[in-house]
């Protein structure tokens, strides 16, 4: 039985259908089955199909943007579950996301932040027009592996290179990778502000990522 | 060669084919030489190597060696071909280069008509008709005091513009002391003989991120002499106002070199050119001399600000406020712009950052007409603007809600693989009939060579509903003109024998992607709108969509797509340059210049990028609606 929960929620993700996935969660938690196991078995596999039909092309950031919308709906779900039974997803890495200083675009930095998520890594997200500062004290509060930068703007992603600079006075510049992304960024913007790691979407960042904390 | 020698040497740029050369320093890029030359070339990202806009072809010489950003957009076959990136590559000696005309921003169709409707004429320029009494030897007065004189019970408190007063003894005296005196409110702006047949017209303009139009109004009758346009010529710098801001903050340098001065410079310069053959044209037509002596512009927060020479840094950093948001009465001498030498020029005031005096203008020339008719009803208005950023209004219950939505450039060609502006041999309509043929018309008739805005409009809402592409935006396989022969599967719109390139005109996957992007972000925008105003898409009485590109798609497709709520179509009025009609009105109405300052100061901002129901509605709009409409 909880093979067929499995395949119809790994099913939803990969259709788009959000509603779907919400539902077929709260039957499967009322069915009994365990949280890990709709997460592992059920959730996961579906990102990935998502994720693998991003990466050639098949499918774009609408289905990206519904599939990440299904996950969190189920995770929503699943982690009061996860608390009451003192579990945690076995974390693959801690990851601080913001969007720079100057700017407010959210989409694209949860996207990042969701997939992240859904391959194991324990993400921080501290939102949208992030001081400089406080991604500093923030890495120095929760020792990340990896802290992620956005920015959306040609006059914002010099902000990239603010965080990157006052984390290398901070101490930390060989303690924690720093990753960059966002529409106007490009490898060569990453190689010259001294940047870890480029991705160009939301697949490609999980794949750096792993990189980063080799796994 | 280091990078110091580079910079110490001259380098020859021979631009082909439009014959221009420039001489100029090493470390400067071939799309900043071409810029130097007055060469526009397209450059959407602003000079940083992702549009892949301003391509080139090295003809001879040597430049040096491609950057990642060129590895990620050209092929070795490219390369070998001498296909560079203007905006990074630099020479390192004489060069000649071959632009080709995908890569040229000029010969685009320009859209300038707007409805009119009819106001009541009383501009705040006045024309005093008088005789001055000569001076005699018993009449000792200065020329100035006998004009003041003379005046003194019409303009109790006149004020001269130093201009009049520097240039107008000669002109009494070749008038014959008949002339007309010519008053902005109380400011004495300009003489003129009488005896001259001369037509006095003011200059209204609308300044947008990509297009500019310009009218001479009659003042005296409220006719349209002359209306033209061109294309904005800081284009060059950056193809959005984002990348525009980008420029001037990379180029802080003080004096005349500064990016704010050179985009100034820019539009002023296009203007000045503008107004010398519109003023010929009208002076030939009507054999009588023009006296422009006033000016309204209207353009984007941005672009209000770059023409008045308005900080506009932090219009690029959140939260993206205005340096100035009242209107302004500016002396047109201090802007350079050429009209009467004490003439000034009206800027209207803008709502927000991202909803500029054009809005203001675009909502004075159509909501306020709804406004004062439907003042103790409950009638719904939505109007909206369609562009890189599309501006939205919601009237409701004698309340204006406004807000402004990032659609991104696709529906101006650009992030579309075949994608350009409206000039010749676009595709501008395209229809799938039920038999599953494709009919397409191009601009000027000509063999196709891409598509514009509104053909990738109709192409998309035409294979929706035939079925060739699923409500998420995927293609499906049964079609035959879907090939899944390249990386991405694409639809062939136009075969390589029927096009003018001799390649097929295709839609790519990746461009059905931006066009949903695009259309999202309105849809987010309209919906926001009506959950702020507490209605819903049946409510909605009238549906306004003006500016250029909303003139020319076809609204039916629109709602297709689910870009426009689905309303019966007797509701939607396409109603063409209405910021350039709104620019109008102020000219020959002081009573519209209270209305832009009373309207700008009552809207009801609504930022969208905060706003918690924003990512679920734009989520939500990504998808193609249920198929509904015939």
């Amino acid at each position: 039985m909880s093979q067929e929960f499995f395949a119809k929620l790994t099913q939803s993700l990969i259709e788009g259908d959000p509603d779907a996935t919400s539902e077929i969660t709260q039957t499967a938690l009322a069915a009994g089955i365990e949280p890990m196991e709709i997460i592992k078995q059920g959730l996961i596999p579906g990102m990935n199909v998502v994720g693998e039909k991003f990466s050639t092309g098949e499918y774009f950031l609408p289905d990206l943007i519904i599939a990440a919308d299904g996950m969190q709906k189920a995770m929503v779900l699943l982690e009061p579950e996860l608390l009451k039974r003192h579990q945690a997803i076995e974390s693959t890495g801690i990851v601080i996301l913001g969007t720079v200083k100057g700017d407010i675009h959210e989409i694209g930095k949860s996207l990042v932040g969701t997939m992240l998520s859904a391959n194991g890594f324990k993400v921080f997200d501290l939102g949208v027009d992030v001081a400089t500062d406080t991604f500093v004290s923030k890495a120095r509060e929760l020792k990340p592996d990896i802290i992620g930068l956005s920015a959306l703007l040609t006059t914002t992603m010099v902000n990239q290179r603010e965080v990157i600079k006052a984390l290398a006075s901070a101490g930390m510049g060989d303690k924690v990778k720093v990753m960059v992304g966002g529409a106007p960024v490009t490898r060569g913007w990453a190689e010259e502000i001294g940047a870890d790691g480029y991705a160009e979407d939301a697949m490609g960042a999980v794949q750096i990522a792993r990189q980063l904390v080799g796994k | 060669m280091t990078e110091n020698s580079q910079k110490q040497n001259r380098f020859l740029i021979e631009l082909q084919p439009i014959g221009r050369r420039i001489q100029v320093p090493g470390g400067t890029s071939l799309l900043g030489a071409a810029q130097l030359a007055g060469v526009d070339i397209t450059s959407v990202c602003g000079g940083i190597g992702i549009c892949g806009d301003c391509k080139i072809r090295l003809v001879q010489g040597e430049l040096t060696p491609p950057t990642l950003e060129e590895k990620d957009i050209f092929t070795e076959e490219q390369f070998q071909n001498g296909y560079r990136l203007a905006c990074q590559a630099y020479p390192l000696s004489d060069i000649l280069l071959e632009i080709p005309p995908e890569s040229l921003t000029s010969l685009q169709r320009l859209q300038l008509e707007s409805q009119q409707a009819e106001i009541a004429i009383e501009p705040p320029i006045q024309i005093i008709p008088i005789n001055i009494p000569a001076p005699t030897i018993t009449d000792l007065r200065s020329d100035f005091t006998r004009l003041q004189d003379e005046l003194k019970s019409i303009v109790p408190s006149m004020k001269v513009e130093y201009p009049v007063l520097a240039s107008a003894s000669p002109v009494f005296r070749k008038a014959k002391w008949n002339i007309q005196a010519i008053f902005n409110q109380d400011h004495l702006v300009s003489i003129i003989p009488t005896q001259n047949p001369t037509i006095i017209a003011g200059l209204a303009v609308d300044i947008g991120t990509t297009k500019v139009a310009a009218y001479i109004v009659d003042l005296n009758t409220g006719v349209t002499l002359v209306q033209d346009g061109l294309m904005n010529p800081q284009i060059a710098f950056g193809e959005d106002v984002i990348s525009r801001i980008s420029y001037v903050i990379n180029h802080p340098e003080n004096g005349e070199t500064s990016g704010s001065k050179v985009l100034q410079e820019r539009i002023r310069d296009g203007l000045n050119k503008l107004i010398q053959t519109m003023q010929a044209e009208i002076e030939q037509k009507f054999a009588k001399q023009l006296e422009i002596v006033d000016a309204v512009v209207v353009g984007n927060t941005a672009m209000h600000h770059l023409f008045a020479g308005f900080p506009v840094q932090q219009l690029g950093l959140s939260p993206y406020v205005p340096a100035v948001s009242e209107a302004s009465l500016i002396r047109a001498r201090e802007l350079g712009l050429n009209i009467t030498k004490g003439g000034s020029v009206y800027l209207p005031p803008n709502i927000a950052g991202y909803v500029g005096a054009d809005h203001v203008s675009m909502l004075l020339a159509t909501l306020y007409q709804y406004r004062k008719e439907l003042a103790y009803t409950n009638k719904a208005v939505v109007a909206l603007d369609i562009g890189t950023n599309t501006e939205i209004s919601l009237l409701h219950n004698r309340q204006i809600y406004s807000c402004s939505t990032a659609s991104g450039p696709a529906f101006e060609g650009a992030h579309i693989q075949d994608g350009m502006r409206a000039a010749p041999g676009a595709i501008e309509r395209v229809q799938i009939t039920k038999d599953g043929k494709i009919h397409y018309k191009t601009i000027g008739d000509q063999p196709a060579i891409g598509i514009c805005g509104s053909g990738i409009l109709d192409v998309i809402a035409e294979m929706y509903y035939a079925d060739i592409l699923d409500e998420k935006g995927a293609l499906l396989n049964h079609h035959p003109r879907v090939s899944r022969s390249g990386r991405f599967p694409e639809f062939i719109l136009a075969n390589e024998d029927e096009t003018g390139h001799h390649q097929a005109v295709v839609v790519t996957r990746r461009d059905i992607n931006e066009i949903q992007l695009a259309k999202g972000a309105i849809r987010a925008g309209i919906d926001i709108l009506l959950y702020e105003a507490g209605i819903e898409v049946g409510d909605i009485d009238e549906f306004i969509v003006a500016g250029a590109f909303g003139t020319y798609i076809n609204v039916k497709n629109a709602m297709r797509i689910g870009m426009f709520p689905i309303l019966p179509l007797d509701k939607c009025h396409q109603v063409g340059n209405a910021a350039g009609a709104g620019a109008k009105y102020m000219l020959l109405s002081k009573y519209y210049r209270e209305l832009a300052s009373k309207i700008a100061h009552e809207v009801n901002y609504i930022e969208l990028s905060n706003h918690p129901k924003f990512t679920e509605e734009f989520s939500k709009s990504l998808f193609f609606p249920i198929k509904y409409l015939p």
